[in-house]
């Protein structure tokens, strides 16, 4: 679906009235259309608007404790459950990251390919596929926090000049956050700029390392990743630096929503 | 932070007000009520038509409020929009879940001039935009969005009920969605 069908589409979308598997096929446009998705927002604010055209009607005294007590109660049960996930997410979820991330496959695939290009090529569509699965996985794993909101990135060049990235934030309700960043056919990065950094970058100065990718293989293929304890809501974007501070790579946060 | 201060809160107010919401932080919880509680209410009362039904709503808003408040990033929206988006779908949804349901005639601010008046000071603005919205739409945009936004039907099933093109449906959809929009337009904080 392209942006003017999308467009098309918004008005009824922002109101709550498109047919499902219309909405999710915005959704997922929503997912990378940054254009469209200031137009979907601004909509969406409208359209708030109108739920508070009812005319009012006051609440009994009683439901304020009411809501006090049902939340209070989840969120304790919450807390008492977890410690336990949260260690058992990062334990999934690392397990699944080297499992899936196809790191390693550079070098035994380096001898049969001829051109550096080819390699490049190669690790980037493994990249890709890997990231795919891992995505798919992360979200059905024993211990992950089913509240948990996944946001993803695909990380460019500004210059449009080589590699390609993803990035993957877990923002967990119950357990730790964590990020995990791949980035592939970076094969013209000398030894002298590595380490590469990788920051989070957040509205105004607010920036947090996710860590530092300090080789490449073949395939300019490296990545990092890190847990953290303290939440990753507000972050919106990732950027990658050489040891230089020159930007390599960046791109925006979007929330992901499994297709499937 | 006091968010019980009058006026609507700034984004950092918010995001505090959900963390404190995530972590079931009392305080929280009751700020978030006296703000929000009577909207979610109304919207359930007037949708759903009985005491229980907008009772058990407001309970679950707040509940998947908290729920979702690792999501809530100030910076793409604001508290009230993002809190009366969930009242709305889970109203809606509870509609199309029980179709045979007899439902109440829809009654808006503009009908019931003795309506208790407004004292959460963070939705004066709302209610103001609100105000503006209805009175920027003719009759018949008004009864379009109703439809389409209180009572959940597809640009399809009015179309098809009205025996109009559908084209021409999602077309008015628009132009009164642009109108609500503008009547929206100076509300939110920069």
């Amino acid at each position: 679906m392209n942006c003017l069908t999308v467009r098309e589409r918004l008005p009824e979308y922002a109101l709550g009235a498109l047919p499902e598997a219309d909405a999710s096929v915005v959704d997922r446009h929503l997912e990378w259309c940054a254009a469209c998705r200031k137009e979907a927002g601004e909509l969406q604010r409208a359209a708030a608007t109108l739920a508070y055209s009812v005319a009012p009607v006051e609440p009994p005294a009683e439901l304020e404790e009411r809501v006090v007590a049902v939340v209070r109660a989840a969120a304790g049960r919450r807390r008492a459950a977890a410690p336990r996930r949260s260690r058992v997410a990062a334990a999934g979820v690392l397990a699944a990251m080297l499992a899936l991330s196809g790191l390693g496959w550079g070098a035994v695939m380096a001898g049969r390919a001829e051109r550096a290009q080819e390699q490049a090529a190669n690790a980037r569509q493994r990249q890709q596929d890997a990231f795919r699965r891992f995505e798919k996985l992360l979200t059905k794993l024993p211990g992950v926090d089913p509240e948990a909101i996944a946001e993803v990135s695909t990380l460019l060049s500004p210059r449009l000049r080589e590699g390609r990235g993803d990035a993957f934030v877990l923002l967990s309700p119950s357990g730790d956050d964590l990020a995990f960043v791949l980035v592939s056919g970076l094969t013209n990065v000398r030894a002298g700029q590595l380490p590469l950094e990788v920051r989070l970058v957040g509205d105004g100065s607010r920036q947090l390392v996710v860590g530092k990718i300090r080789t490449l293989n073949s395939g300019g293929e490296g990545a990092v990743y890190r847990p953290f304890t303290e939440h990753l809501r507000g972050f919106s974007a990732i950027v990658i630096r050489d040891a230089r501070g020159r930007v390599l790579l960046r791109g925006t946060l979007s929330v992901y929503e499994p297709t499937s | 932070m006091d968010a019980r201060h009058e006026g609507p809160l700034l984004p950092r107010e918010e995001q505090q007000l959900m963390e404190g919401l995530l972590n079931g932080d009392d305080d929280a919880i009751r700020a978030l009520y006296a703000r929000f509680g009577r909207p979610v209410y109304s919207l359930g009362m007037r949708l759903l038509g009985s005491r229980e039904a907008a009772e058990e709503l407001a309970q679950d808003v707040f509940l998947t409020a908290w729920r979702k408040a690792a999501r809530f990033d100030p910076a793409r929206g604001r508290l009230s929009t993002w809190l009366m988006t969930i009242a709305h779908n889970l109203a809606v949804d509870r509609l199309r879940r029980e179709t045979g349901a007899r439902r109440p005639t829809l009654v808006l601010m503009d009908e019931v001039p003795d309506a208790p008046g407004v004292s959460e000071e963070d939705v004066v603005e709302e209610r103001d935009a609100a105000t503006r919205a209805l009175a920027s739409l003719t009759e018949a945009e008004r009864r379009l969005l109703t439809r389409a936004y209180f009572r959940g039907l597809t640009a399809r099933e009015i179309s098809e009920a009205d025996g109009i093109p559908l084209g021409t449906v999602k077309t008015r959809l628009r132009t009164a969605m642009i109108k609500v929009r503008r009547a929206n337009e100076g509300k939110e904080i920069s």
